[in-house]
């Protein structure tokens, strides 16, 4: 299991401040949910996590490694760490449903029959057992976000995060990829999922740290 | 070593799924790698015959004595006795003046009839002396020549040394000026291929971008291109030697009898071995290479 501590995280790009003086800890085997409007910085926050860039000033730990003094050779196996579901699913067109989701597995490194094997059962877990041989562009949009899902969580990772997980999605399906991420973090998995969507908050009745004017507020578990 | 057979087995898988995707880029690259080392072939098949060839002269040198119309038979056969006994004299072959005209019947078939018209065998007699091989050759046809000019059945003395060496350093620039000129040509055209690579991986950059957010590691990412890279390089070779052996076989065809001696001059041979090992590894080393320009930024 994963802990996250963010400090003082400071991003000012061209001279406009991002995020300004963030400060969070997520422990491990929690589910948290980061809300903020559009904007707000949650993307950035993000790719901070992916170390697709580092913050100007602060730090973000994750498993007790500082990311902002990650070298660039270590960047790889810290993301192999980590399972992330994008916001447009980032699935590569040409491959299929379980190529996609092997990937993953053949990046670190695991055997070929073991990947596959794998793969189905991810994909088995979102129910897309039966869509193994189908590329993304066939794919409706709530069977390409569980295919990304089932990516996610494929390498079992200690650190899942969502962004936006249900934003092209009609409400059933965000009601039903949310109950994936409940199973995922029973599993003992942290599970921070990044949305603009309040009612997810409510669906998720967990804790959610709010993320306004590029500053992380108080937190807690709303009603 | 089980993880990099691995790794390279999906590189391979990878790299032919992007052939099967997008064939264009690929065949446009390895016609352009194909292209121009069948120049580079061509150019190789006919400096290795020449060169071939002088070697088997300088190997062969010889004097040739041709003896006067009239010369008295016996003078002949002392004057062959004498040459026979210099110094750097392999050995003497008489050549009557019959065995002159049906060497010259075979060398130059197109002109056969020129004998029979000018009413007879205009060619002479000659006594052929043969070098033994090595340093020295100079010196030992001067002596020959010296001793034959002096004998009074003689018409004319020949030797080519200084022709063969003359075209044996002509050769010598034209390999190392075409090796340089090669070198020219073939970085131009790996940056022509590089840039026709740069489309295939730009045409990938989404995925690309995926590949790296899920950690594939740089090498990761890159292996596919440079396999491909490679692969086309090495078909750009094979298909350049199957072209210019074609081309060769083409010549002796349509050459003609006039053409004939100049064709198997210039391409009697197949490229050997070694040359044709060397056009192949050009062509992987130079594929390798523009896909390694190619990919260097995605990391």
């Amino acid at each position: 299991m994963a802990d996250l501590i963010v400090r003082e995280l400071r991003v000012v790009r061209e001279g406009r401040v991002v995020l300004d003086g963030c400060s969070a800890d997520f422990r491990s085997g929690q589910r948290t949910v980061l809300w903020g409007r559009s904007g707000t910085g949650k993307s950035t926050l993000l790719r901070l996590l992916l170390r697709q860039e580092r913050p100007t000033s602060g730090t973000i730990v994750v498993n007790g490694r500082d990311l902002a003094t990650l070298r660039d050779s270590q960047v790889p196996q810290h993301r192999r760490a980590l399972g992330v579901v994008f916001q447009d699913f980032k699935l590569i067109r040409r491959k299929t449903a379980l190529e996609n989701v092997a990937y993953v597995l053949n990046v670190a490194g695991i055997p070929r029959g073991e990947q596959k094997r794998r793969a189905y059962l991810a994909l088995k877990g979102v129910g897309l057992q039966h869509r193994l041989g189908v590329t993304p562009g066939v794919l409706s949009g709530g069977e390409q976000q569980r295919v990304a899902i089932a990516r996610a969580v494929v390498n079992d990772p200690e650190l899942l995060i969502a962004d936006e997980p249900t934003g092209n999605l009609d409400p059933d399906l965000a009601v039903e990829i949310m109950r994936l991420f409940r199973e995922v973090n029973a599993r003992g998995t942290t599970v921070v999922v990044a949305t603009h969507d309040r009612d997810l908050i409510a669906r998720m009745q967990r804790r959610t740290i709010f993320l306004e004017h590029g500053r992380l507020s108080p937190e807690g578990v709303p009603a | 070593m089980s993880a990099l057979l691995a790794h390279l087995r999906y590189f391979v898988s990878d790299a032919a799924d992007e052939w099967r995707h997008s064939p264009g880029p690929n065949l446009l690259a390895t016609a352009t790698l194909a292209a121009v080392l069948f120049v580079a072939a061509v150019n190789l098949l006919a400096l290795e015959n020449v060169s071939a060839q002088v070697g088997r002269w300088k190997r062969d040198l010889r004097v040739s004595v041709y003896l006067a119309d009239d010369a008295d038979p016996a003078a002949a056969g002392e004057l062959h006795a004498r040459l026979a006994a210099l110094p750097g004299v392999a050995r003497v072959e008489p050549i009557d003046k019959d065995e002159a005209l049906r060497r010259f019947r075979v060398s130059f078939p197109e002109l056969a009839d020129v004998p029979d018209d000018l009413g007879g065998n205009p060619l002479p007699a000659s006594l052929e002396v043969i070098l033994e091989p090595g340093e020295g050759g100079q010196a030992a046809a001067a002596q020959i020549a010296a001793t034959a000019r002096a004998s009074p059945v003689v018409d004319e003395v020949r030797f080519d040394q200084a022709f063969l060496d003359r075209l044996d350093a002509l050769l010598g620039i034209a390999r190392w000026g075409g090796g340089a000129l090669g070198i020219v040509v073939l970085t131009a055209v790996g940056l022509v291929v590089a840039g026709v690579l740069r489309l295939t991986v730009y045409a990938r950059r989404d995925e690309i971008e995926i590949m790296r957010l899920v950690g594939a590691s740089p090498l990761f990412v890159r292996g596919p291109f440079l396999v491909a890279g490679l692969v086309q390089g090495w078909a750009g070779g094979l298909l350049a030697l199957f072209a210019a052996e074609a081309v060769r076989r083409a010549a002796f065809t349509y050459a003609g009898a006039s053409g004939a001696t100049l064709t198997e001059l210039l391409v009697g041979r197949s490229l050997p071995v070694a040359p044709s090992l060397a056009i192949v590894a050009t062509g992987a080393l130079l594929g390798l290479t523009s896909a390694w320009f190619a990919v260097r930024e995605a990391r």
